[in-house]
């Protein structure tokens, strides 16, 4: 045999024992897999049971706190952490119908599953929805909790939320703030537009008509691309070359009326919140969709009046809106005299639609009754209820720890001809703001700060036929502990029935391009420039 | 080749470590704004694997964590540049047959030239090496059949793009020039070209739903994120020439070898085939040289071979005073020495801090941490006049732009040990906006919130730190202090400063004048206030002021008037021809002679002429208050 040969053959040996080699790995790898995904089988659908325990006469403790409350079917699963000392966990979550779901763990942490969560939601509508919790004490010994007990109510909630997510800022803006959506049935948050997508801009307030996601505007602001509001509207998307502020789209989608403002910020030295904002001057104008043109009227611009926070009627036959006296004349004066006196009025104004004419004034919850400041008025869909925010005064509720939410029954101020207003339930010591309701008008969403003054968080509360809103619960995430690291604060809710219709990139070639609708502003008045502030700190450092 | 790789890595290691100091760069002392955060847990790796290069990205924010260990830094930036060096070797010589030795320490040279500036682009040349690592893979992995290679180049085009952002732009690059200057696969190099821009597209805007932006341009050197940082001008040269050195030398190699092709065939026809071996091409070559070149290069390659030491040594050299040169043209002992001033400042190492600044030149970010040492160490009133001086350094009030995020970054420490809480937390809030969820930011956000009551966003900013590397263990033993006792009443720190807090509520001020009496009102045993407060009234000249707050004395322990305030009041009594009252203090006759003799010195010897009586006052009297007020600058004395 030549040497030639003999080589060949020990490379076709070597080669060989190599493809055994392969082969005996890929079958431990299968082996491997075959045998966990069994054991998984086995033992996640084996039902744990536990028989000697001592009974504790009080709920475990968990958190969040998901207790007492009602939720609807399509939340995501509502994990949360056991908060009481204990070696071993044990979760039993189960209703009238279906196979409860039992969850173990050594650390307290309830993860539950989506599909098995989905399943027990679905069959239980309307009936109670219990937590069994036992924890294995130092000695072994198992304690078992009495029973936190929610409700599963009847209708849905929306199933998107979009909302901004940002660090509590400042002054700058360098982080990832972004316009965020988030599936309300499961975890997925995805972005709809970031302010990285288009050179580090500011993006503003985002509002849908009705809680329909295809017709949406978004206001940006950015020292490269100017200031200017994208409009998606039957799948175009548009950009008018103007900032929309607080806005708020006409039922018909005809038209949207919006706030101009000069709000610039300004900082306490001694308060526990340290941004505030004065509202220097403001109107509501309004932009008409078809004939692309600005409009105003003095009933909603009057230039002694404070006008903001424009919200429609569910019919379109109502614009609410909050307004103040100005109590300056000095308009370069900053903080201006009396800023900390300003109290708003919600009024609303008549308005007809196809003569586009407005009506005037009347005063729907008076600063002068109240002795505070009414802001943020959102009427239910079904027209029957407005919730708004109240606070000691200014125009800003999310900076106001005093601000809390009120609700009026206005069907029943429209028969009695006076709007009876209560505090609700679900206020905190802490600011409540931003509220939005879901389409059948069960639900409401809101900015809260309650457990802590800086970081908002969306909670979620239901609303039943009698207006009686319901103990609130924090939006579900997947890591129970996420809001307790998370350094994000969220804001500006908005629900809506599906997702954005429009990807970012989308818009970005949108506020990229060179075309975009030139509006004139029927008034004049002093609107900040992008990326620009206006406070004492910087007028003084300028000044050293 | 191996030794002297082995020395150079060896001296890039030392230097880092020792020279530039990567903890330096951890830091950041309000100039390194890209500097990434790392959080332990599942959510932030779900959040940086959800878009392309977020992979590089996360690696890139764990390894350079490592930073905060100075020699574990310089350990993880020298592998870094080791295996794009062992990279580069590999490629050049997979794609050209031969060892091109200086071509494959360019990048570390390159990285040499980074780090000497203190710019922070480890994330680049992770992607870089990433980029790198996926053209080895597609070289050894490439088949005769072009279409097989097609989607192999698709595959790990999109696997690069997943990973490392813009370095697949890099691998594509190195891809297509193996095919049309080594292959000459014309067609296979047009294909991956149109293909890389597609793949991209796909990738990154309808998987992944990043914009155009983050699609294409991630870690590359036109990306805008280059420019968003506006503290300190971007490195880009060095950049564009970490991606562009590889392909642009390959290119030209390719040249050069067709060159010599060309010169050396007889008749001067070139043979080139698309089949040639290419790792026999040197040998194949050189039998085709014509007699004269070949006798040339003979002698030539025989002297050389013989000389073999001295080639190495002269190599060696050659390379050492390269990287040398690199190094002592970029080193950026200003952005130094303000990095380690920070530092130093953080850690609470007072002497050190003034023991590095004296002698130094006049910077405000330095003299503002020096007087905050001069404080600590309970020499402000005594001292500070022995270093460079300006009324803007006490609270780094010049709004020049150099110092905009610097100043913000320098000075939350400042605001909070005076106890004007509300503008350290605005400080800090700018600057977690500015430089990212840094633990030092974190830290003091949650000290501010704990220091106000509001223990719900301390838990927050507690809980954030917790998931950090290096200072999680101390976050997590807060947040069970927190547990036992919510208030925080018995914390020394946190009582300490809820008594120096200031009660009268208004807008924010940056006039020194006004924010330091706010503090003393709201605590007149305020003593850094009041040192401040006097400090400011010495560096404005204001006499009379100083004279008038000496009753302020009462509230501390001073063991007599303070040397400089002496000074003052001497001047003052000089100048306005009153009597300070002193509170049945008196100044010291040291002090009174002092002032006796340097104006002895300055009107009657030199007749009042600053300049000829410069050099006698400035040895005795440099670090007096009574040089300043004459010559309005101070640390004069060496």
């Amino acid at each position: 045999m030549s040497a030639e040969t003999k080589r060949a053959e020990g490379r076709q040996d070597r080669n060989r024992r190599k493809r055994v080699r392969l082969w005996i790995l890929l079958f431990a790898v299968f082996l491997l897999v075959v045998l966990s995904g069994t054991a998984l089988y086995i033992f996640a659908g084996k039902r744990a049971v536990i028989e000697q325990y001592d009974s504790v006469n009080r709920p475990a403790k968990i958190h969040p706190d998901y207790s007492d409350i009602v939720i609807p079917a399509n939340i995501a699963p509502m994990n949360f952490k056991v908060e009481e000392k204990g070696l071993k966990y044990f979760v039993r979550i189960h209703s009238q119908q279906g196979e409860p779901i039992e969850v173990v763990s050594r650390t307290g942490k309830t993860e539950i599953s989506q599909s098995r969560w989905r399943r027990l939601c679905e069959m239980n509508r309307g009936r109670d929805l219990y937590f069994d919790i036992f924890v294995k004490d130092d000695g072994g010994r198992w304690k078992r909790f009495a029973a936190i007990t929610n409700r599963i109510a009847g209708e849905d909630i929306d199933g998107y939320l979009v909302y901004r997510k940002m660090h509590p800022t400042h002054l700058l803006y360098n982080g990832d703030l972004g316009v965020y959506q988030r599936r309300i049935c499961n975890y997925d948050e995805s972005l709809v537009l970031g302010r990285r997508f288009f050179k580090n801009g500011c993006l503003n307030c985002h509002t849908f008509c009705g809680n329909d996601a295809n017709t949406m505007f978004l206001s940006i602001r950015s020292d490269r691309y100017g200031a200017s509001t994208l409009l998606l509207k039957d799948g175009v998307v548009g950009r008018i070359g103007t900032k929309f502020g607080y806005s708020s789209w006409h039922p018909s989608g005809r038209l949207v009326v919006y706030t101009i403002s000069r709000t610039p910020l300004f900082f306490h030295t001694a308060s526990n919140e340290v941004r505030d904002t004065v509202n220097m001057d403001s109107a509501l104008v309004y932009y008409v969709v078809g004939s692309k043109q600005v409009k105003t009227s003095p009933q909603i611009a009057d230039k002694s009046q404070l006008e903001t926070w424009p919200r429609w009627s569910p019919d379109g036959r109502w614009l609410y809106f909050c307004s103040a006296k100005m109590l300056w004349s000095d308009k370069n004066r900053f903080p201006p005299e009396q800023y900390d006196k300003v109290k708003y009025d919600i009024v609303r104004v008549s308005y007809n639609l196809d003569r586009d004419e407005w009506g005037e004034r009347e005063t729907v919850i008076s600063a002068e009754d109240t002795g505070q400041s009414s802001l943020v008025p959102r009427i239910s869909p079904d027209g029957r209820w407005l919730i708004f925010c109240m606070c000691e005064h200014g125009s800003f509720p999310a900076w106001k720890p005093d601000s809390d939410f009120y609700i009026v029954d206005l069907e029943a101020g429209r028969e009695n001809g006076k709007y009876k207003y209560r505090r609700l339930d679900i206020n905190s010591d802490q600011s409540e703001s931003w509220c939005t309701w879901s389409s059948d008008s069960r639900w409401i969403v809101f900015s809260s700060k309650r457990g802590n003054p800086t970081f908002t968080r969306p909670y979620i509360s239901y609303v039943d036929k009698n207006g009686k809103v319901y103990k609130p619960f924090v939006l579900p995430q997947k890591d129970p502990l996420f809001y307790d690291s998370c350094l994000k604060t969220y804001n500006t809710f908005e629900l809506v029935t599906g997702p954005v219709a429009v990807t970012g990139e989308r818009l970005t070639r949108v506020i990229r391009g060179s075309r975009q609708i030139t509006v004139d502003l029927p008034i004049t008045m002093a609107t900040p420039r992008a990326g620009s502030f206006y406070g004492r700190q910087k007028t003084s450092r300028q000044a050293e | 080749m191996a030794l002297r790789g082995t020395l150079f890595f060896f001296l890039f290691y030392v230097y880092l470590w020792v020279g530039v100091d990567l903890r330096l760069m951890y830091q950041g002392g309000g100039m390194i704004e890209n500097f990434p955060c790392f959080f332990r847990g599942w959510g932030f790796f779900l959040e940086h694997v959800s878009y392309p290069g977020g992979f590089a990205e996360y690696i890139s924010s764990f390894l350079s964590q490592l930073f905060y260990v100075g020699w574990a830094g310089a350990a993880v930036v020298t592998v870094q540049a080791w295996l794009i060096f062992f990279c580069v070797d590999w490629i050049v010589k997979a794609m050209t047959g031969r060892r091109v030795g200086w071509v494959r320490f360019i990048p570390a040279i390159l990285m040499l030239i980074l780090y000497s500036q203190y710019a922070y682009q480890f994330t680049t040349a992770t992607a870089v090496l990433a980029g790198l690592v996926f053209t080895c893979v597609y070289l050894k992995a490439r088949t005769a059949s072009e279409a097989v290679n097609l989607v192999i180049f698709s595959v790990l085009f999109a696997v690069t793009d997943y990973i490392a952002g813009g370095g697949c732009l890099l691998f594509a690059l190195l891809c297509v020039i193996y095919e049309v200057f080594f292959r000459y696969r014309w067609r296979s190099g047009l294909l991956y070209l149109l293909l890389a821009p597609a793949i991209l597209y796909i990738e990154g805007i309808w998987v992944f739903g990043v914009g155009i932006d983050g699609a294409f341009s991630r870690f590359l050197p036109f990306s805008w994120r280059m420019f968003i940082y506006e503290g300190r001008k971007p490195v880009f040269l060095e950049v564009y020439v970490l991606y562009l050195f590889l392909p642009a030398a390959l290119v030209v190699l390719s040249l050069w070898e067709l060159l010599v092709r060309r010169l050396c065939r007889p008749g001067g026809e070139a043979d080139i085939s698309p089949e040639r071996d290419l790792s026999e091409g040197g040998e194949k070559a050189e039998g085709k040289m014509s007699g004269k070149l070949l006798r040339c290069r003979s002698r030539m390659v025989s002297w050389y071979r013989g000389a073999s030491v001295l080639k190495w040594f002269a190599g060696t050299l050659v390379l050492l005073a390269v990287s040398a040169g690199g190094v002592f043209y970029s080193f950026n002992g200003e952005t130094r020495s303000l990095l380690l001033v920070d530092y130093l400042a953080r850690r609470q190492e007072w002497p050190e801090v003034l023991e590095f600044a004296r002698g130094r030149p006049h910077r405000f970010l330095i003299n503002h941490t020096v007087n905050r040492a001069l404080y600590h160490t309970g020499r402000l009133a005594y001292d500070m006049f022995a270093y460079p001086q300006h009324p803007n350094t006490l609270l780094l009030t010049s709004s020049a732009p150099a110092y905009k995020f610097c100043a913000q970054w320098m000075t939350f420490d400042t605001y909070l040990e005076l106890g004007y809480v509300n503008v350290a937390e605005h400080e800090l809030v700018q600057c977690l906006e500015t430089f990212g969820e840094r633990p030092v930011v974190l830290d003091r956000l949650a000290l501010v919130n704990m220091v106000k009551g509001n223990t719900g966003t301390a838990r927050i900013y507690l809980g954030a730190l917790s998931k950090t590397l290096f200072d999680g263990a101390r976050a997590k033993g807060r947040l069970e202090e927190i547990a036992a006792e919510p208030g925080f009443s018995s914390d020394e720190q946190v009582r300490r400063l809820r008594s120096l807090m200031v009660e009268n509520d208004r807008g924010f001020e940056s006039a020194v004048a006004n924010i330091l009496p706010d503090l003393l009102a709201a605590n007149r045993k305020n003593r850094m206030a009041f040192e401040y407060l006097m400090a400011h009234y010495l560096l404005t000249g204001q006499l009379d002021k100083v004279a008038e707050n000496i009753y302020r004395l009462d509230d501390f322990d001073y063991a007599g008037i303070p040397r400089l305030y002496e000074e003052a009041i001497l001047l003052y009594e000089t100048v306005k021809k009153k009597e300070a009252d002193l509170h049945g203090r008196q100044i010291s006759g040291d002090t009174r002679f002092r002032f006796g003799d340097f104006f002895r010195i300055y009107a009657r010897k030199y007749r009042s002429n600053k300049k000829a009586a410069f050099n006698e006052l400035a040895g005795g009297y440099g670090d007096s208050y009574l040089f300043y007020y004459i010559y309005g600058f101070s640390g004069a004395k060496r």
